[in-house]
């Protein structure tokens, strides 16, 4: 056997030696993913123009609000969603999970005429992770 | 906690729990949205930083409280991490046992923070503050 094959033959062995003590060790893994509410989308919220956008508009595109305020004079409507992934490692010995939620939350804020006088929205869910380590910060 | 995060916490740990059944060791997590530590929030001045502006630094609230009509509104941010850490020490007897008998060790914390901020009638913040500030988080292998 020239020396280049017994150095390839030595990595094949190797490489399957570290294949199958992986599929030993690791015996499983799961990912789960649940929302509350519908997603609130971008382009969906630029078509809300303030001192433009009445009540009715606001509510044909994106439906009734999950929550109504009055606070400071305006009438604040209040649209969310939360997103929840979840991810499990299952070693022969230790199993890790991790569920994540994050929430988008959307503010329209109305005057006494119902016109639209500002609208707050923060995405977060794009930022959410599939997670199995529980120990970070 | 609001009702709205409880039944979010409980939803997610009926999906997380039935994960930690078998096995020696289970370690578990539940996160609610980042953590806002005091230096995230050292921006606002009360009499000075508006709305727009927390709302540019700390993203919208997950909940706006009216004080009244004209009296201003509180914005609130809910935040939670739970631990959870389940141990079976009598797993490894199944290798020397017909039987294999649980003896199980289970204990975790749910430390949970709201950051609240008051505005006034003109949305200028007024007051800032943690409702809570709880450490309770933390894995735990011994119950007792």
């Amino acid at each position: 056997m020239k020396p280049y094959e017994a150095k390839g033959a030595g990595l094949a062995r190797t490489m399957t030696g570290i294949f199958v003590l992986g599929l030993a060790v690791l015996s499983g893994c799961s990912f789960s993913r649940g929302t509350i509410g519908d997603e609130l989308k971008k382009e969906d919220v630029a078509t809300i123009k303030k001192g433009e956008s009445a009540r009715t508009d606001v509510v044909a595109k994106l439906g009734a609000p999950d929550r109504i305020v009055q606070a400071n004079g305006h009438e604040i409507l209040q649209y969310y969603r939360y997103d929840i992934k979840v991810k499990g490692l299952f070693l022969i010995l230790v199993n890790f999970s991790r569920a994540n939620i994050k929430s988008d939350d959307l503010y329209v804020l109305l005057n006494k005429d119902g016109i639209v006088d500002d609208v707050v929205f923060g995405k977060r869910t794009d930022r959410l992770e599939f997670q199995f380590w529980p120990f970070d910060d | 906690m609001t009702r709205k995060t409880s039944s979010l916490a409980l939803a997610a740990l009926i999906v997380l729990l039935p994960l930690s059944g078998c096995g020696f060791a289970t370690f578990s997590r539940l996160s609610f949205n980042d953590p806002i530590k005091p230096e995230d929030v050292a921006f606002i001045q009360p009499g000075q930083t508006t709305f727009s502006q927390v709302v540019a630094k700390l993203g919208t609230p997950d909940e706006l409280t009216p004080l009244g009509e004209q009296d201003g509104a509180v914005a609130a941010y809910h935040f939670l991490d739970a631990k959870y850490t389940r141990i079976n020490y009598g797993w490894p007897l199944q290798f020397v046992s017909p039987v294999s008998p649980e003896m199980i060790m289970a204990g975790g914390g749910l430390g949970t923070d709201v950051f609240q901020v008051v505005f006034d009638a003109n949305w200028v913040a007024r007051q800032q503050a943690f409702a809570k500030h709880v450490h309770a988080n933390r894995h735990r292998l011994w119950p007792f």
